[in-house]
């Protein structure tokens, strides 16, 4: 199974060449207005005013085709709230699912520590927060093969953050997880491949060192620098030493520990 | 320094219990916490009935005066603009305070120029890009000058173009500035830290010393730097906690 972009061009990007694997977490990253979200549109079907083609496995996003293409994906928009707005969250999830199993969902409140008296309320009382919960809760319910999302971990506390992420990496086997986000430290720990847009270009990276260790790039593209290649930087230039890649607090911690002693 | 809100035994039924603060003029104030932080806010804006009391500027907010008193205090939060154009939403706080029609349409313009938006001026709303809709509603939320502003919306999804932006304005205009945010990296940059979870003033206080009491951030998380300074004094490489990345590697290689 993959996604694929021949050729894509419009207003936004220059043809575009393009392929998205499964078993992997795709990232996209770049300024506001740099054609992430458009992307993720085209894939989606949302947009379709380019030229050039979108293929899925095999077959073709064209606007006949769209019943058909997005049988097999779940697009987590940005603006959550236009996933909600039927009487109740539950008919929401209902909407957005069809089948919905009762233990996973269980499963899934508990791990981004929502009440499950949410079920019977509606969207116009719950926090953004909450709204931002239920429609990764949906993603993740849908069991669709392909999951776009579109800024998963704004208005995320930290414990949900750091539960999405295993659920991500749990999930990601047989899947086509494609991120577009700003959350750097986040997608530095979960990418496996990531793609950088730029003056309506983009540059694909199979290492993500690459670019996330690259603070010259990331300022030209408006990113800011994950935390820890900002650390590790800052080592290197500070005192000379190069420490190994990392991604995670753990790794580095124990990359310093060894180096000084 | 002197006090610019101050709230005393504020309850909210269900949601907010017993809540006492008071913000001081011209700092940048983080609320992070599990739940109660919108509801705070919507009582300080006179949006919900609450027991206790509000005071601004050392008078106490009644309704009577709330009208008045809220103009000083700009407020944005997710979907808040309304349907019809961007000039629409600008202009309509500015109506409302009493201007005439040229000196709405000159602070409109100015401002869009400062933010590099003149180009959105005459688009619906509806046609915006998420993005766009947010550095608008701030647009709207400050357009009035206002003396206090609540930021109850993550600008953290923004790029740094924009987020510099929009803290930009908020160093120059000296804002008091009231920032509700979930991300704990958001933390390292304010002045005063409060926390509030299930209703409940957990802390309050300098943004420095709260850090030290690692274990009110179980759930909250902490910033990067302060994560980090915790775990290096468990492998006994440092004997503090650091704000300064530069600080803290001169003293491991030291």
């Amino acid at each position: 199974m993959e996604i694929e972009l021949i050729d894509v061009k419009n207003d936004f990007l220059k043809s575009i060449n393009l392929k998205i694997k499964e078993n992997e977490i795709t990232s996209f990253i770049g300024k506001n207005k740099s054609g992430k979200t458009l992307i993720l549109d085209m894939i989606y079907g949302l947009n379709l005013n380019y030229s050039g083609k979108t293929i899925i496995n095999k077959k073709l996003v064209t606007k006949e085709n769209l019943i058909n293409i997005r049988n097999d994906i779940f697009y987590l928009i940005d603006d959550v709230d236009k996933l909600l707005f039927n009487i109740n969250i539950k008919e929401d999830i209902k909407y957005a699912v069809k089948k919905v199993d009762d233990e996973k969902l269980k499963e899934l409140f508990n791990l981004f520590n929502l009440n499950l008296n949410i079920l019977d309320k509606n969207y116009l009382e719950i926090s953004t927060s909450e709204k931002k919960k239920i429609s990764l809760i949906m993603a993740f319910l849908s069991n669709k093969k392909i999951l776009l999302l579109d800024n998963p971990t704004s208005y995320l506390d930290y414990k949900s953050r750091q539960n999405l992420i295993k659920i991500l990496k749990r999930n990601k086997k047989n899947q086509i997880i494609v991120i577009s986000s700003m959350d750097t430290n986040f997608l530095l720990n979960i990418s496996d491949k990531v793609i950088a847009l730029n003056d309506k270009k983009i540059i694909q990276y199979n290492n993500k060192y690459e670019i996330f260790e690259n603070k010259t790039l990331l300022n030209k593209i408006g990113v800011k620098q994950p935390d820890i290649c900002d650390l590790k930087n800052k080592i290197k230039s500070k005192v000379n030493i190069n420490l190994p890649h990392s991604d995670n607090i753990n790794d580095l911690l124990k990359d310093v520990y060894r180096n000084v002693r | 320094m002197s006090t610019i809100i101050e709230i005393k035994n504020l309850t909210v039924d269900k949601k907010l219990n017993n809540i006492n603060l008071s913000i001081e003029q011209g700092t940048l104030n983080v609320i992070i916490g599990n739940s109660g932080k919108t509801t705070l806010v919507k009582a300080i804006m006179g949006l919900i009935e609450y027991s206790g009391t509000i005071s601004y500027n050392g008078s106490l907010i009644t309704q009577k005066n709330q009208k008045d008193i809220i103009k000083n205090i700009g407020y944005f939060r997710n979907n808040m603009l309304k349907n019809g154009t961007v000039k629409d939403n600008i202009i309509y706080p500015l109506i409302n305070l009493g201007l005439n029609e040229i000196e709405a349409k000159k602070k409109v313009y100015d401002i869009c120029s400062r933010f590099k938006i003149s180009d959105l001026l005459l688009k619906n709303i509806n046609t915006l890009t998420h993005t766009e809709k947010k550095i608008i509603s701030f647009i709207v939320s400050i357009i009035h000058n206002p003396k206090v502003l609540i930021i109850d919306d993550s600008i953290e999804d923004l790029d740094e173009l924009n987020k510099n932006k929009i803290l930009d304005y908020i160093n120059k205009s000296k804002l008091t500035c009231i920032y509700l945010t979930n991300n704990e990296s958001e933390i390292l940059n304010s002045d005063n830290l409060i926390i509030i979870e299930n209703g409940k003033l957990i802390d309050s206080g300098k943004t420095e010393e709260i850090l030290k009491k690692e274990k009110i951030f179980k759930n909250i998380g902490l910033p990067f730097l302060i994560d980090l300074s915790n775990k290096l004094k468990v492998y006994g490489l440092v004997d503090k906690i650091y704000l300064d990345t530069s600080e803290m590697i001169e003293d491991i290689w030291k």
